[in-house]
């Protein structure tokens, strides 16, 4: 099944890794933002990652002043040029179609994925279900709660409306970066 | 109000859309391009079976729309989102204009909505001193453009790079790149700061979900996941028609949806909202949120027996992207603000008479739509009821009420058309007016040669050229239709030979007359009955295995319309009537044997093209039969990219339309003459006429014939 979620999401232009720990995920996130140009006028670079706990916080922080990163966990709205990078975690990822389940009730989540330049996604292997139909009742649960906001991603945000020519990131990340977890760092809802 | 368009203005709009070089290419590249994403798509699906699923999801819950739309409502109070029903256009406006004002907003965002495009809420609110901003990179294009959408998933489909470019640069007073990427990233910037300025976003709704209050929406660009988020208050706008019981039923259509759409698994994003979230800059921390549902004439529709079918629309656009005359003309000769062929259909629901009166015409009722139609629409039958209302609403023409006479009586109708032979005599050598089939006398018409009415029709060489076949191992009767009858007897007699061939016992009833199509899509529909009970009359009386016809478009008439049309006295005759009837190459298939397997018929290995006429391939489903005839014969079957695609002859179609049917039928010859074919066969004489037509009036070295006329 993760094979068949890979390579559905890389049709779709994602990027698929497989890290071995958070230690590599964090290393990723530094190389990832130090290599892009800064999307704020005054060249501070960002990361926001609202869902990470607060241990994993502070290790993703040592890296960050090392690199001269600010690293930020909410009022990601004061971003309006957006952020370099924001990091979030799924729920589910769907295989047939290469699509992540985030539950994305929370602002400050949201916008993490929604107004950063790089997108990246942390998922554990556990979650992958087959098809949308195979987590019905999941589904069911997230969305059934009232006020809750739950987002499918499948690839970057992309467009054809010029010329029917493929672009990505006209509104929200410019690349998406699943990183695949195969042991569990978080437990139960996200922390 | 501005005054309603003239048939001449919207003919010369048209005519300008076809002398769009950029237009014509683009769309030509996008109906090539979409059959294969489609097709990739659906690999492994079956596609019909979730065709039949999303149109029985559809077609219930239009039925109970009220019970869930009373569900909704009920959780949606739970949800804190604060429901609406707006019976009108204005209504819909109004209720939008005073959430606007009560909340204080005076700049607004939105992504894509058809129903607010349906409804013009834009203009509205402008009116009003809002400022409304469209967040998709196509809306946003044609809003600027001051323009509505020319497709309803590509709504700036039918703009160059070039134009975009000189747009933006306008838009931001400075001069920008022609440069697609570019261009995407200045659209990305100018609007990043809109979502963060604007006080309420407006979206539409995908799906609306009665059990949980849900509503989904999907994008590719991700505004519409902006547009919910950063503004203070959200408006959603849908159909009663978008409501469906609960997720699963949103799963399934849209696992279809986007396959269909643009030939994607799915798209980017898919965002459930149940009720206002947390938004931080709102009052008490959540969104303030409404959903505005817009009945505009669905919930009257709803109740239709024939109609109600148009609510189950899911707005993939797919009817447009197989349209010969959307690919010819684009969207803004296609529709009012839906677009295709539901469009067509949907326009004199939503926008009334006089914004469908002249673009219902615009269809040659190919059936390519509802080959594709996710939701399993049969569009052409309801393109032809919309314009059935329009012709009872405004009066029938002249031609069709004679038409009408004529055909009560078959003696007159055939005396007529031996007369047209000798009238037409001045003419013949090259054109002439038939007239039983409307052609004009124009300059128009003048892109293909017309053929003349013949002096003796085929029922008056019948008893001479009957092959006498002494132990018949099956017996048939003809039907020949009149263009055959009285303009290409040639076919009929070229298929004596096959029909000896197969042991057949031929006869021809003298008193079979018109199938009565002509007259049914003249909206005459009481002739095409006297017609049919004519013929079923014709034909009852004799011991017959079969009914072979050589006209595709007599076969599906006889099939299909004839026992609808022949009603409950003569229910039993008609459908003993219409079992039998079988085109000519599927007769000749179900008959083959050894004999049929003579390759020396083409042994000059003539490269052999295949026209399917609309009637054939869509309206029987035949395909296979024509091109393994031929092949047995010896001729060498070429397969070409266009081999489904309509002639543009349709019968009348062509005649109101001529300057869309020579460009369809341009393409055509052109997809033909590059396959190197030496002959292009079909099997309708309508489809001949225009195909010969045209590469006789084109000079091309490709003769074009009936099935039978290659078989002899």
């Amino acid at each position: 099944m993760v094979n068949r979620f890979t390579t559905m999401a890389e049709q779709v232009s994602a990027f698929v890794s497989f890290p071995a720990d958070l230690e590599q995920v964090f290393e990723k996130c530094i190389t990832l933002c130090t290599q892009k140009k800064p999307c704020s006028r005054d060249g501070q670079k960002t990361i926001a990652s609202p869902d990470l706990a607060s241990d994993h916080m502070a290790e993703l922080n040592n890296l960050c002043l090392k690199n001269g990163i600010e690293l930020v966990r909410e009022n990601i709205r004061q971003y309006e040029q957006g952020v370099d990078l924001g990091i979030t975690l799924a729920d589910f990822a769907i295989a047939e179609t290469g699509t992540l389940v985030i539950n994305s009730d929370g602002e400050d989540r949201r916008l993490a994925s929604m107004v950063s330049d790089l997108h990246v996604v942390l998922m554990h292997e556990k979650d992958i279900r087959e098809s949308a139909f195979d987590m019905e009742d999941d589904l069911k649960q997230m969305t059934g709660r009232s006020g809750s906001y739950t987002a499918f991603i499948t690839g970057a945000s992309r467009t054809a409306d010029i010329e029917r020519v493929l672009a990505l990131g006209v509104h929200g990340p410019l690349e998406l970066h699943i990183m695949i977890l195969r042991e569990e760092i978080w437990h139960g809802p996200k922390p | 109000m501005a005054r309603p368009e003239t048939i001449k203005q919207y003919r010369k709009r048209v005519q300008e859309a076809l002398e769009n070089p950029f237009l014509r290419q683009a769309m030509d590249n996008f109906a090539v391009a979409y059959r294969t994403g489609r097709a990739n798509a659906f690999k492994g699906l079956d596609v019909q079976d979730h065709v039949r699923k999303v149109a029985d999801i559809k077609q219930s819950c239009i039925k109970q729309w009220r019970r869930l739309f009373e569900q909704f409502k009920e959780k949606a109070l739970e949800n804190n989102i604060h429901v609406h029903l707006a019976d009108t256009a204005e209504d819909a406006c109004r209720i939008i204009e005073s959430i606007a004002a009560d909340s204080g907003s005076k700049k607004i965002v939105k992504s894509k909505s058809m129903t607010a495009e349906e409804i013009h809420l834009n203009a509205w609110l402008e009116k009003e001193g809002l400022e409304v901003t469209e967040t998709d990179l196509g809306e946003w294009i044609v809003q600027l453009r001051k323009e509505g959408p020319s497709h309803m998933v590509m709504p700036a489909i039918h703009l160059s790079r070039n134009q975009v470019a000189d747009l933006f640069s306008d838009v931001t007073g400075k001069k920008q790149e022609v440069d697609i990427d570019q261009l995407v990233k200045v659209a990305r910037k100018e609007l990043r700061e809109k979502y963060f300025q604007a006080d309420m976003g407006i979206t539409g709704a995908n799906f609306v979900i009665a059990d949980t209050g849900t509503i989904g929406i999907t994008t590719n660009e991700g505004n519409a996941r902006l547009v919910t988020t950063l503004p203070g208050v959200h408006v959603a706008v849908a159909g009663i028609d978008k409501l469906l019981p609960s997720i699963s039923e949103a799963l399934f259509i849209n696992r279809v949806l986007p396959k269909n759409a643009t030939g994607q698994q799915i798209t980017s994003y898919v965002t459930w909202i149940t009720g206002p979230s947390e938004c931080t800059v709102a009052e008490g921390g959540k969104r303030e949120m409404h959903m505005v549902f817009l009945d505009n004439g669905r919930s009257k529709l709803a109740g239709d027996d024939v109609f109600s079918q148009a609510l189950s629309c899911i707005r993939c656009g797919a009817c447009a992207n197989v349209c010969p005359v959307y690919r010819m003309v684009g969207g803004h000769r296609m529709g009012h603000v839906y677009i295709g062929a539901i469009g067509l259909i949907t326009t004199y629901f939503f926008h009334g008479i006089e914004n469908a009166r002249h673009i219902a015409k615009n269809c040659t009722g190919c059936g390519a739509c509802k080959e594709v139609c996710a939701a399993g629409i049969d569009l052409p039958e309801l393109i032809k009821g919309v314009q059935d209302k329009i012709r009872d609403r405004d009066g029938h023409p002249v031609k069709g009420m004679l038409l009408k006479q004529v055909l009560k009586n078959r003696r007159m109708f055939h005396g007529l058309l031996r007369s047209a032979s000798i009238a037409q005599k001045p003419f013949s050598k090259d054109a002439f007016l038939h007239r039983h089939l409307p052609m004009i006398f124009s300059k128009e018409q003048d892109f293909r040669a017309i053929p003349a009415v013949v002096s003796r029709p085929f029922r008056d060489r019948f008893e001479k050229i009957v092959p006498a076949v002494e132990s018949p191992t099956v017996k048939i009767a003809l039907f020949s239709g009149c263009l055959q009858d009285f303009v290409y007897p040639e076919h009929l007699e070229a298929a004596m030979a096959s029909f000896e061939r197969a042991g057949a016992d031929v006869k021809f009833p003298m008193d079979q007359t018109c199938c009565g199509l002509p007259a049914l899509m003249m909206g005459e529909g009481e002739a095409a009955r006297s017609v049919a009970v004519q013929n079923i009359m014709a034909f009852k009386e004799l011991d017959l295995d079969y009914i072979v016809t050589l006209c595709a478009s007599c076969a599906s008439h006889l099939t299909h319309k004839v026992p609808k049309l022949a009603g409950e006295r003569f229910k039993e005759e008609a459908l003993a009537f219409s079992e039998k009837v079988i085109p000519y190459s599927v007769f000749l298939d179900r008959m083959s044997d050894e004999a049929e397997y003579d390759v020396s018929a083409g042994q000059t290995g003539q490269k052999v093209a295949w026209h399917a006429p609309c009637h054939l391939i869509r309206g029987l489903g035949i395909s296979r039969e024509p091109k393994d005839v031929i092949s047995r014969r010896g001729f060498r079957y070429v397969a070409t990219c266009e081999e489904e695609t309509c002639c543009g002859l349709a019968g009348s179609y062509s005649v109101d339309f001529p300057l869309v049917s020579k460009e369809i039928l341009a393409k055509k010859l052109a997809d033909v003459e590059q396959s190197g074919a030496d002959i292009l066969a079909t099997e309708c004489p309508g489809c001949v006429l225009q195909l010969r037509g045209g590469a006789v009036r084109q000079g091309l070295d490709i003769r074009v014939l009936h099935v039978s006329e290659v078989l002899s």
